[in-house]
């Protein structure tokens, strides 16, 4: 595998509102180093506090504050460093939320694929277009060079009909693609790549249910033996969890209800079940499930904001709850993004009363640890490992790009 | 005579009862209904006791079996907005029987009262808490039906099982965790729709799906049509499919992909509740037809080896429960045959006692 030259790849991950780049050197699919990286924040956001792009390259740091009005004009100002400091770049990968049925797999975008690519932004109207910006500025900037896009739905292809099918009329799901796809894809399969080596076992016979609980999105995936056969996300982002802004699962009915009965308008709601529900829906007080847990810890003002932290409590275990289920059993449970990998409390609460799955939190472990690097926190004699692993969605974009070039 | 009144829009359906002898029928509810059912049932003046269902009791109705009081009339009002097609005959026919039978003893059933005092972070659905105060929650449906079950279960087991789950076989499956006695979570929400797929209804699916539908131009009617009555085994089948279908069908094709599903969806359920419940010591089925049904429940109940629940054939009983616990399953199982006159009768007779 090893090549004679190392690759650099640069990598795009767009959130809603921040770009974060990495360059990785690939010498070969086991030997990957970071070179660069660096992140534009506040993109696109009007407020008091202004966007500023950071660099870190070669033992400098550098922080710019600039105005940036969108994704694609904060990827002209990474590509434009990158210039300025003479980093060497062979290709470029891109991540893109979601694929629909159009990808199954990561792919070089070469026109036919561009073209497909357009037809994937409806299915994520908030980030697929994002990242298409990106896309754009970096061909302009790079004509020549290779790009490639990697995609969170690509993981969850291999969710069996039974659990991806919406049991609507097939005309109707065939015409608008109405199905499960999943999200956090690529967080999921650096789970079920990490986890098993990090716990001596094979991916072959190990069973994990992950939980990528973000700051803004999160969810819920089973992995049997290596594969997503279900995530708590459905054709769009908004269903499962509690998330902070989102409502997650709500009755179907409830949408026609609330337009007929109390007069919403569709695109009214559709703003209130995605911006002001979930935990800032419920508390009144914030979307930050962090801020909520300092507030149910201090045992102020009690009322709606520990109902939010319950609910997002409750929802969580039902569907860990579901997955073991849906597993047979579980042999793992994980924890990563920065909820995840960073609230002890919330850890402590979720894992309480699950020893019918086998499951013991060492509360000691849990509540020692950083959350920087991958631990387990369960207790010695718990039969399922308890997981905490910080996410690496880069890497696994790198990884996936060295895989299609190193062939 | 006990009267059972049952509203299936724009029909009431009846059964009159004395002596261990069940007579029944459906009427059309317009002017002449009652005259029509005194003349069927030999007299309404051998009436002694009316039992009314209430299939929506919102947050207002909060026992499952009440007298139809003035009191529970005036509360009852309150909550026919809620289901305004059959909440609407049941007070009609609560109020025009009281009139015509003074001395009969009156009984409102709700379906959802045992799911009223559902644990807050329960009930709520994760929107606006403003949505909550004006009675946007998950109000459950059947529980008469469970309650019952879970009351036999004691009965018949001579102990109250700490830890449920109860999960009903019939038109709108759901599935329900009982904690001591107390609902302590249903599958069913705002509406029946939420939770299993039915006969015709989709289940849980992701509400962008009807955003989608409507900025095509989908009407809210068609989209309602859609969802309730076009969806679920109608749709997956590709055509009318009753759930004796679905459970002891074929073995190919078309029916083992929706058994499937079906399988999936409550396996999923009965997951989630045992997370909720933190455990589970009792599991029980409840349906229609138990010889038809017991093979579905041995290998559903494959599924949940994971609990150390193991059943076997039917090992005792006969009749309304069936044991089908194995000598070395960790959790009891149980099945209760349902037969609706029975079940509301029973909870009639409660009062009674």
């Amino acid at each position: 595998m090893a090549h004679k030259e190392p690759l650099n790849i640069l990598v795009f991950n767009c959130g809603s509102s921040s770009l974060t780049y990495k360059i990785f050197r690939v010498k070969s699919l086991s030997d990957i180093a970071v070179v660069a990286h660096g992140k534009a924040h506040r993109v696109g956001v009007k407020g008091a506090v202004s966007s500023f792009v950071e660099h870190r390259f070669d033992g400098k740091s550098e922080k710019v504050v600039v105005p940036i009005a969108s994704h694609q004009a904060a990827a002209r100002l990474i590509l434009k460093y990158i210039e300025k400091e003479r980093i060497k770049v062979d290709c470029v990968g891109h991540r893109f939320v979601h694929g629909g049925n159009h990808f199954k797999g990561s792919v070089l975008l070469d026109t036919p694929n561009l073209k497909k690519l357009l037809l994937c932004l409806p299915l994520a109207p908030i980030h697929n277009p994002i990242s298409m910006g990106v896309i754009r500025e970096s061909r302009k900037f790079f004509p020549g060079l290779v790009q490639y896009a990697t995609f969170d739905s690509a993981f969850h292809s291999t969710i069996p009909d039974y659990a991806y099918t919406y049991a609507l009329p097939e005309r109707i799901t065939r015409k608008f693609g109405f199905r499960k796809y999943g999200f956090h894809g690529l967080s999921y399969s650096y789970v079920a790549r990490e986890v098993p080596v990090f716990l001596k076992r094979r991916t072959g016979d190990t069973k994990i249910v992950a939980c990528h609980l973000g700051t803004g999105g999160s969810s819920v995936c089973a992995i049997k033996y290596g594969h997503s056969i279900d995530c708590s996300m459905g054709y769009s982002p908004l269903t499962g969890l509690v998330m902070s802004t989102r409502c997650g699962d709500i009755d179907p009915m409830l949408m026609l209800y609330l337009m007929t009965a109390y007069g919403y308008r569709p695109d009214e709601l559709m703003d209130l079940l995605n911006k002001k529900s979930g935990l800032l829906g419920i508390s009144g007080f914030s979307s930050d499930i962090t801020d909520i847990i300092h507030k149910v810890y201090e045992k102020k003002d009690i009322g709606r904001v520990s109902l939010a932290f319950n609910m997002y409590i409750h929802r969580l275990r039902k569907y860990i709850g579901s997955y073991v289920a849906a597993l047979g059993g579980v042999d793992a449970l994980v924890f990563t993004d920065d909820i995840g990998v960073h609230n002890w409390r919330l850890r402590e609460r979720v894992c309480g009363g699950m020893e019918w799955a086998g499951l013991r939190l060492d509360t000691d472990l849990n509540s020692a640890s950083s959350g920087d690097e991958i631990v387990s926190v369960n207790k010695k004699d718990s039969k399922v490992k308890i997981v905490l692993l910080p996410t690496e969605e880069e890497f696994i974009i790198c990884l996936e790009g060295a895989k299609l070039l190193l062939r | 005579m006990l009267l059972i009144l049952d509203p299936f829009f724009p029909y009431l359906r009846w059964a009159a009862m004395e002596n261990g002898k069940v007579s029944e029928g459906k009427c059309l509810f317009d002017a002449g209904w009652l005259d029509r059912l005194g003349r069927d049932i030999g007299g309404l003046e051998r009436v002694r006791s009316v039992g009314y269902v209430l299939y929506h009791g919102g947050e207002m109705i909060k026992g499952s079996v009440e007298e139809a009081s003035l009191e529970s009339i005036g509360r009852l009002e309150r909550c026919v907005k809620l289901l305004p097609e059959y909440n609407d005959l049941t007070l009609k026919a609560v109020r025009q029987c009281r009139r015509a039978l003074p001395r009969a003893r009156h009984l409102l059933l709700c379906d959802t009262a045992f799911f009223v005092d559902l644990p807050e972070e329960v009930s709520t659905y994760a929107v606006p808490y403003e949505l909550r105060r004006r009675g946007i929650r998950r109000y459950g449906s059947q529980g008469l039906v469970h309650q019952w079950a879970w009351k036999k279960i004691c009965a018949r087991t001579k102990k109250k099982p700490a830890r449920a789950i109860s999960i009903y076989l019939g038109n709108y499956t759901n599935v329900v965790a009982i904690c001591g006695g107390k609902a302590r979570e249903t599958s069913t929400g705002f509406t029946q729709v939420e939770g299993i797929i039915s006969a015709s209804s989709c289940g849980d699916i992701d509400p962008t799906v009807i955003f989608q539908l409507h900025s095509t131009g989908m009407s809210f009617e068609a989209i309602n049509r859609l969802l309730s009555k076009e969806s679920g085994f109608a749709a997956l089948a590709g055509k009318k499919t009753e759930l004796s279908c679905v459970l002891c069908g074929g073995n190919k094709g078309k029916a083992v992909a929706l058994r499937r599903i079906y399988c999936y969806n409550i396996l999923k359920y009965v997951g989630a509740f045992v997370a909720a419940l933190g455990s589970v010591d009792t599991i029980m089925f409840i349906g229609e037809d138990i010889r038809g049904i017991s093979p579905f429940i041995r290998l559903f109940c494959r599924s949940l080896d994971f609990l150390g629940l193991k059943a076997g054939s039917v090992t005792s009983g006969s009749g309304e429960i069936a044991d089908l616990t194995h000598s070395a399953s960790r959790v009891n199982v149980f099945y209760l045959k349902y037969n609706k006159w029975r079940v509301l009768s029973d909870w009639c007779k409660e009062v009674s006692k």
